[in-house]
C-alpha cells in the first residue's frame, strides 16, 4: 500500500465513520487500486483539476469580457465617425446658411442644429450679429460643406474638420461672392442623433 | 463499489464535457473577439500613420527655404509615389530656380489634420496649414492658410502620398 493511498483510506474512513455516508461513500475497507488499473483521482487531485477547469473558464469569461467590449465600442466608435460627419456635413451648411427674407425660420432651423453649451453660444450669435446684420445689408448667403473628415473619435463625440464653400450676396453687392473656411465642428451625440456642439473656425 | 460508480462517473463525465465544452466556445469566442479587436487596433494605428504621414507630406510642401530648397524636395520625394512623386520630380528644378529668384520662404505649422477616408490601402487626409510667406515683394511676411486633400498609400509599413490637392 502506498502512503498516498493510505491516506485516502484514513480520509474516507474518518468521513465515513463520522456518519456522512452519502457524501463519502467509499468504504474505510476498499483496498488499494491494483498495479495496472488507472487509479482514480483522490479528492485532492480531483479538487486541483476542477479548481484548475474552472479557473480557465474564469480567465477565459473575463478575457472574452474585457476584450468583447473593447471590440465592441471600437466598432461603435467606427460607426460614430462616419455618422457624425455625415451629420455634421448637412447641419453646418444649415447653420450657416441664411437669408434675409426668410430670416427667421433660418434661425429657427438652425438652432435645431445645435446642442449644449453651443446653444446659449449660437443664440447670441444670432441675437447679435447674424440676425442685425443679415436684416441691415439684406444678406443671402449659402454654404457648402466640400469636403469633411474627423480628426477624432468615440462613441458619443466626434470632431471633425470640414472644408466650406460660402456664396454670399449683399444688397451693396449683388453678384454672389465666393468665400472659403475651414473649421473644426464637434458633433455630440443626444438620444441618438448627432448634434453639432461646437464650432471652431481654423 | 460498482453501483456508485455506475451511478456518480456518467454525470461526472457529462459535468466535465460540459464544462471542456463551456471553455472551448468561450475560448473560440475570444480568439474571435482578438481578432476582430485586432484589426481595429491596425486600422487605428494605419489612421494614425497616414494623418502623419500627411502631416508631414503638408508641413514639407509649405514650409519653404530657399537655401534649403534640394533638401525639402529630397525629403518630398522620399515621403511620396506615383502621380505626385512625378510631379514633384518634374517641377523640382523650375521650382527651386523660382524659390532662389524671389527669395521665397515660408514658415508653417498643421492647424488641423482629420481622416475623409480610409481603406486597407489607400487614405484621404484632410490637412489645414497656416504658413507665414516671406519673399522679395512681401519683406515683411504674409500669413496664409492652405487647404490640402492629400491622398496616401500604404506601402507596407509606411504611408505615401500619391496625389495633393489644394482645395480652394
Amino acid at each position: 500500500m502506498s502512503s498516498n493511498a493510505g491516506t485516502d483510506g484514513n480520509l474516507a474512513a474518518g468521513s465515513g465513520g463520522d456518519a456522512e455516508e452519502t457524501v463519502s461513500p467509499v468504504p474505510p475497507v476498499e483496498p488499494p487500486s491494483p498495479a495496472g488499473r488507472p487509479e482514480p483521482l483522490g479528492p485532492t487531485r480531483r479538487l486541483i483539476r476542477n479548481g484548475l477547469a474552472a479557473l480557465v473558464v474564469v480567465v477565459a469569461v473575463v478575457v472574452a469580457g474585457v476584450f468583447g467590449s473593447r471590440a465592441y465600442f471600437n466598432s461603435v466608435t467606427e460607426h460614430a465617425a462616419s455618422d457624425a460627419v455625415a451629420a455634421a456635413t448637412t447641419r453646418t451648411a444649415q447653420l450657416l446658411s441664411y437669408s434675409a427674407p426668410t430670416l427667421d425660420a433660418d434661425l429657427a432651423r438652425a438652432k435645431q442644429q445645435v446642442t449644449g453649451d453651443f446653444v446659449t453660444r449660437f443664440n447670441q450669435l444670432a441675437s447679435t450679429l447674424i440676425g442685425p446684420s443679415t436684416r441691415q445689408q439684406n444678406i443671402t448667403t449659402k454654404a457648402t460643406v466640400t469636403r469633411a473628415g474627423f480628426v477624432s473619435a468615440d462613441s458619443n463625440r466626434v470632431v471633425t474638420l470640414l472644408f466650406i464653400d460660402q456664396v454670399t450676396t449683399t444688397a451693396t453687392r449683388p453678384a454672389p461672392v465666393q468665400s472659403t473656411s475651414q473649421a473644426q465642428v464637434t458633433m455630440t451625440k443626444v438620444g441618438g442623433t448627432w448634434l453639432i456642439s461646437d464650432v471652431a473656425p481654423i | 463499489m460498482s453501483s456508485w460508480t455506475l451511478a456518480r462517473c456518467p454525470s461526472r463525465w457529462t459535468l466535465q464535457v460540459a464544462a471542456l465544452a463551456v471553455a472551448l466556445v468561450v475560448l473560440l469566442l475570444v480568439a474571435g473577439l482578438l481578432l476582430n479587436h485586432d484589426q481595429w487596433v491596425s486600422r487605428d494605428t494605419q489612421r494614425r500613420a497616414a494623418i502623419d504621414a500627411a502631416q508631414s507630406v503638408a508641413l514639407e510642401l509649405s514650409t519653404i527655404d530657399a537655401a534649403n530648397a534640394a533638401q525639402h524636395m529630397d525629403a518630398l520625394l522620399k515621403q511620396s509615389t506615383g502621380e505626385f512623386h512625378d510631379q514633384v520630380g518634374g517641377y523640382a528644378a523650375i521650382f527651386r530656380g523660382v524659390l532662389q529668384a524671389g527669395n521665397v520662404t515660408s514658415r508653417s505649422h498643421v492647424t488641423s489634420a482629420g481622416i475623409e477616408h480610409q481603406d486597407g490601402s489607400t487614405a484621404t487626409v484632410l490637412v489645414t496649414v497656416s504658413a507665414t510667406v516671406t519673399n522679395s515683394q512681401l519683406p515683411a511676411g504674409q500669413q496664409r492658410d492652405y487647404r490640402l486633400a492629400v491622398r496616401l498609400q500604404n506601402d507596407g509599413d509606411r504611408w505615401l502620398a500619391s496625389k495633393v490637392d489644394y482645395v480652394g
